[in-house]
């Protein structure tokens, strides 16, 4: 045990050169460490999976613990190899590599067979629809932008069409390819910046503490695909840099093709990035007046991705105009509620059925915000001292310094979805500046060995709390069932309904359900949804007050509604989000008690709503009763 | 003899492999998704997946490193197929197997053309550019990629085993063109056992038809179509039992003679 233990630590090999280590195309020296970083980080994977099957099991009490070990052993040895000195550039890219494997297996091995998440199903549903009708556009009702932006579809489409895969299957893959794309990307970039591949590794695990790192961006969504090809394309244009104009051309098409593949695929990131390309292009033209340092103009694709992004929103997606604004409204105004004392800030760590996250969950969060903050703080210092007059570093300290606001936006109910979604982003700069306080932070020779696990520590507890950050304890593994609860609602039970429901009725019933169901019957039960974003009415009264009145009916007729489904499951538990069936229901009713059972049945009780489906806890109900009974004289 | 550009022989193999194939096998009939063999996984993943990135980073940038061109043709390979999608749309055919691998063959075999050019002028031959591996990497490299392996299987199973167990009944009414009324009853058993149940079907508690015994395995599926003399004047009752289990209604229905309209 004790040579274990020797070995770790002479995997240390100290001090470290920083500043004269390998230069970034110099020798590599051999595949060093991979195999037993990749062999240990396989480990952390096999034991998330275990915890995965506890988790199937209920026992929480087990699968917690194995998860958050599983994840220490994923990132833990890949930080410990970047901070030692006998670390080669292969052996880096080879544990960059792994490190992509085994985080994407993380998210995927939470559910295997089809995908569970809320954004998924909508997205599930325009690959579908592409697949079925041969062409873009169809319009989806769960997400009306959805087929507006088909870059994701179309690729998963072609991988469905030439393969024989499922759309899960086929997007898993995808999935997986883009996140090499961005961990390989990232390591690019930061090394042609740092001049360093172990800077560039570093960045990249800070990079990893991202709060939408682990799910947010490995889910079947739109921004999964375009953001790994962002952050490809800023490695590109840097590359483009470095080129004779004969070379530079060369870059530019395949800069445009990407860009153009960004621009359909999703919209925030293509904005994102015209963003800091401009940043990126003022810092410069500041650079060149203040210093006479030859970085690279990327005003260029600035424009072009301008004239794409207006070209395509102008002729395709005018949808996203009102639809982003309507977003960005609730938001402001919500941050402005909270400054101006109209509303409290947002409980952290507990969700609106009561559940609260334990108390190391906590610690790893505030552990990594200070860790942040402080690696922020210091790696602004050391912008001061050697890169102010750099162009592109410049603009990758501006994003950086935005991270402060966003475990603020967090304090509020409208803001804080915005603040996680954003983290992707900020991330990209502050992993920069954060990784430039981590190798250049001057220490005494004596203690330069305990910078070094301060640092191997400090890169683990950013990783873990960017977990906690981003993902709520329901979403993290695979649970028993529990209704009202997201994508823990979603059983075999409910997907053999909507799948039913596609067989016997067919496609594109008007249908309306819960929340879950909502997005379940949408997607893989091919119906289309009543919902408030695509039609203007509100269902929830429907299923909420206790008997079926005029009103009730008025709306049934109205919105042309033919089925509705009712998971008799809701009636056991809070909802986790604070609604069951619509979000305003959480401003109107505080639950504090579950849905009563009896004003779900009231359904039964109807004499022209017929009861055509009964699976034990889903049943759906045929309308046509009451619209066929409005078109009789 | 040594092949002086392997790399581009192997993805001009596998293009022309996947074309021949993905044509001859749709044309075969197999023209919806989700129906082509397995054994065109790995290929179709290839193709969509890398293939056409590798032939145009080869085409346009012949000597750059090999992370670099792993990056490459995956982003520019994901790029080709999103912008191809679009291209696709605006044909008459849209977005099928058969235009899918067509486009990306074109792609491909154009770019290759550009990149067999470009390096015939070059002296320089192929390189990987990737240390080589020892044995004792290679096995633990191995040991790793079977335990990642053995992960995904162990949730995979484990995600199957953990479904919940029920039993569908449902019932739809309908008139048909002749002005007959009938409904379409069905029983699916996903108990992870074999059971037995008891159909009844009932107006104005007067039985109309009843099933004693329905035998189903597992994932098994009884269908039936019960004819009706007349549209109900009342509602129909179905209530599905298990046998073992006579005294409670384990499953039920209603239909209202609105339906039938």
């Amino acid at each position: 045990m004790a040579s274990f233990f020797r070995k770790i630590v002479s995997l240390i090999d100290l001090p470290l050169k920083w500043e004269s280590e390998h230069p970034i195309h110099g020798n590599s020296s051999g595949w060093g460490h991979t195999s037993m970083v990749s062999a240990v980080i396989s480990f952390g994977v096999l034991i998330i999976s275990f915890a995965c099957v506890l988790g199937r099991e209920g026992l929480d009490n087990w699968s917690i613990p194995l998860y958050w070990t599983g994840l220490v052993l994923i990132v833990f040895p890949a930080a410990l190899r970047f901070m030692s000195i006998d670390l080669s550039r292969t052996e880096a890219v080879g544990i960059i590599l792994t490190l992509a494997v085994g985080s994407f297996l993380v998210y995927y091995m939470r559910s295997p067979t089809i995908f569970k998440s809320f954004d998924e199903f909508l997205h599930w549903r325009t690959t579908y629809d592409i697949l079925k009708n041969h062409h873009l556009f169809t319009p989806n009702a769960l997400l009306p932008v959805s087929p507006l932006y088909p870059g994701l579809e179309n690729v998963t489409a072609a991988l469905v069409n030439l393969t024989g895969l499922s759309i899960v299957d086929a997007g898993s893959v995808v999935l997986l390819v883009s996140r090499v794309i961005m961990i390989l990307g990232l390591f690019l970039f930061y090394e042609f910046i740092f001049k360093s591949f172990r800077a560039a590794g570093i960045a990249v695990l800070v990079y990893m503490g991202s709060s939408t790192f682990l799910y947010f961006d490995t889910h079947f969504a739109y921004e999964s695909v375009a953001l790994p090809l962002a952050i490809m394309s800023m490695w590109m244009l840097l590359y483009r840099g470095n080129e004779n104009r004969r070379g530079k051309l060369k870059w530019s098409l395949l800069i445009g093709l990407t860009s153009f593949a960004i621009v359909i695929t999703h919209h925030v990131t293509s904005y994102l990035l015209i963003a800091f390309y401009i940043f990126w292009s003022c810092a410069y033209i500041y650079s060149l007046i203040t210093s006479n340092e030859k970085t690279t103009l990327v005003l260029d694709m600035a424009i072009l991705n301008l004239t794409l992004v207006v070209i395509w929103v102008a002729t395709i997606a005018k949808e996203t105009v009102p639809y982003l604004s309507d977003i960005l409204n609730g938001s402001l105004n919500s941050i402005y509620d909270l400054l101006t004392g109209i509303s409290g800030p947002r409980q952290l760590f507990v969700n609106s059925a009561g559940d609260a996250a334990i108390i190391h969950e906590r610690i790893f969060a505030f552990g990594s915000v200070i860790i942040l903050g402080l690696g922020l703080l210091f790696g602004f210092w050391m912008w001061w001292l050697k890169f102010r007059r750099s162009g592109l570093q410049t603009a990758l300290m501006l994003i950086a310094i935005v991270y402060p606001a966003l475990p603020l936006m967090r304090l509020s109910d409208g803001s804080w979805e915005m603040a996680n979604r954003l983290s992707g982003f900020v991330f990209f700069g502050l992993a920069w500046i954060v990784a430039l306080a981590f190798v250049y932070f001057p220490v005494p020779k004596k203690i330069f060995r305990q910078k070094q696990w301060v640092a191997v520590i400090g890169l683990t507890i950013i990783f873990l709390g960017g977990v906690v950050a981003g993902s709520a304890p329901l979403q993290r593994l695979p649970q028993r069932y529990r209704p009202a609860a997201q994508e823990r609602s979603i059983d075999n039970e409910s997907v053999v309904a909507a799948d039913w429901a596609r067989a016997k009725l067919g496609v594109n019933n008007r249908m309306a359900a819960d929340r879950t169901l909502t997005t379940l019957f949408g997607s893989y039960g091919v119906q289309r949804m009543v919902n408030n974003l695509s039609d203007q009415v509100s269902i929830s009264g429907l299923f909420l007050n206790i008997d079926i009145g005029p009103e009730e009916t008025d709306l049934i007729k109205t919105s042309q509604l033919q089925y509705i489904v009712i998971d008799q499951r809701i009636a056991q538990g809070l909802p986790t989000l604070g609604f069951y069936f619509e979000s305003w229901e959480q401003l109107e009713v505080a639950f504090a008690q579950p849905v009563n059972l009896s004003v779900l049945e009231k359904f039964d009780f109807y004499p022209s709503i017929n009861r055509i489906y009964d699976s034990g806890d889903i049943v759906i109900y045929d309308l046509k009763g009451i619209l066929n009974a409005s078109q009789t004289p | 003899m040594r092949l002086k550009h392997p790399d581009l022989l192997v993805i001009l193999v596998i293009t022309l492999l996947t074309l021949t194939l993905g044509i001859s096998n749709l044309r075969a009939g197999n023209s919806e998704f989700e129906t082509l063999p397995l054994w065109m996984a790995p290929l179709g993943i290839l193709m969509v997946l890398f293939i056409p990135g590798y032939a145009i980073t080869s085409a346009i940038l012949p000597h750059i490193g090999s992370e670099r061109i792993l990056l490459l043709s995956l982003g520019l390979s994901i790029s080709i197929s999103a912008v191809g999608g679009l291209a696709l749309n605006l044909t008459p055919w849209g977005l099928t197997p058969t235009t899918c691998v067509t486009w990306l063959s074109l792609i491909t075999l154009i770019s290759l053309i550009y990149a067999w050019r470009q390096r015939g002028s070059s002296t320089k031959s192929f390189e990987i550019g990737v240390p080589t591996l020892q044995k004792e990497n290679i096995a633990v490299f191995g040991w790793a990629a079977s335990i990642l392996l053995g992960s995904v299987l162990i949730t995979y199973v484990s995600s199957i085993q953990a479904e919940t167990t029920f039993t569908q009944l449902w019932a739809i009414p309908m008139r048909t063109a002749d002005n007959q009324y009938e409904i379409q009853i069905g029983i699916r058993n996903e108990e992870k056992r074999p059971e037995t149940y008891n159909l009844y079907i009932g107006v104005d508690g007067r039985r109309l038809e009843e099933y004693p015994e329905i035998p189903l395995e597992s994932g098994s599926e009884w269908t039936t179509v019960v004819q009706l003399d007349d549209k109900p004047s009342n509602s129909i009752r179905i209530n599905l039992y298990r046998v073992n289990d006579l005294n409670k209604v384990y499953r039920w229905l209603r239909l209202s003679p609105e339906a039938f309209k």
